[in-house]
């Protein structure tokens, strides 16, 4: 597979580099996480879409 | 996507990517973090510059390095890595500054045709969730990868 073909993929090939685990524990961005957080208690999440009635 | 991207690593869990920016100021390591929520398969999406000396993150330096469209078409690549793996979750992304969630909802549009048949997104606006739409300035996004 070339490069182009490569990169009409959606999905992409990740190459897995272990030493981005030691991330796993980390929030790297906690501003972030604290504004998602709010939103969450604050907004919630987006209603069901409603499914068509006859 | 048709559009040019970065090559990814990520570590096991998918969760943490990384990639190096090239461009007219050199090359800039680039981390993308999926970070748990305290709601169950609600994640929030934040990227940033790694400090190569100092091993500390930066997101709210502005690169400006020549390479945006690359950079944003390859977060949306993690996007889909992301939720291939985990594909009930919720990622939601806002920007650090009203300027900056500008430009994902720019990237968002930009990429729009081709994402929304993958993915439910929907832009966060005065407290309240909507169906995306392409000229509203948003404060938030959500995105869900479509069943």
């Amino acid at each position: 597979m070339n490069i182009k073909e490569l990169n009409k993929k959606k999905v992409p090939i990740v190459k897995i580099d272990k030493s981005l685990n030691k991330y796993d524990d980390i929030v790297l961005f906690p501003d972030k996480l604290k504004k998602a957080n709010k939103m969450l208690r604050t907004v919630g999440l987006p209603k069901p879409a409603k499914k068509h009635q006859r | 996507m048709k559009l040019p991207k970065y090559p990814l690593a990520a570590g096991d869990n998918l969760t943490t990517f990384e990639f190096t920016s090239e461009g007219s100021k050199g090359r800039i390591i680039k981390l993308v973090q999926y970070s748990q929520t305290n709601l169950k398969d609600i994640f929030n999406l934040a990227f940033g510059d790694k400090d190569i000396a100092t091993g500390k993150i930066n997101d709210t330096n502005i690169s400006n390095n020549g390479d945006s469209e690359k950079v944003l078409a390859t977060i949306v690549a993690t996007v889909y890595a992301f939720t291939e793996k985990y594909p009930g979750a919720y990622v939601y992304a806002t920007g650090s500054t009203k300027g900056r969630t500008r430009l994902y909802r720019m990237g968002i549009s930009k990429y729009f045709s081709e994402v929304k048949d993958d993915f439910e997104i929907y832009g966060e606006l005065s407290d309240s969730w909507e169906n995306f739409r392409k000229e509203v300035d948003y404060e938030g996004f959500l995105v869900k990868r479509k069943k």
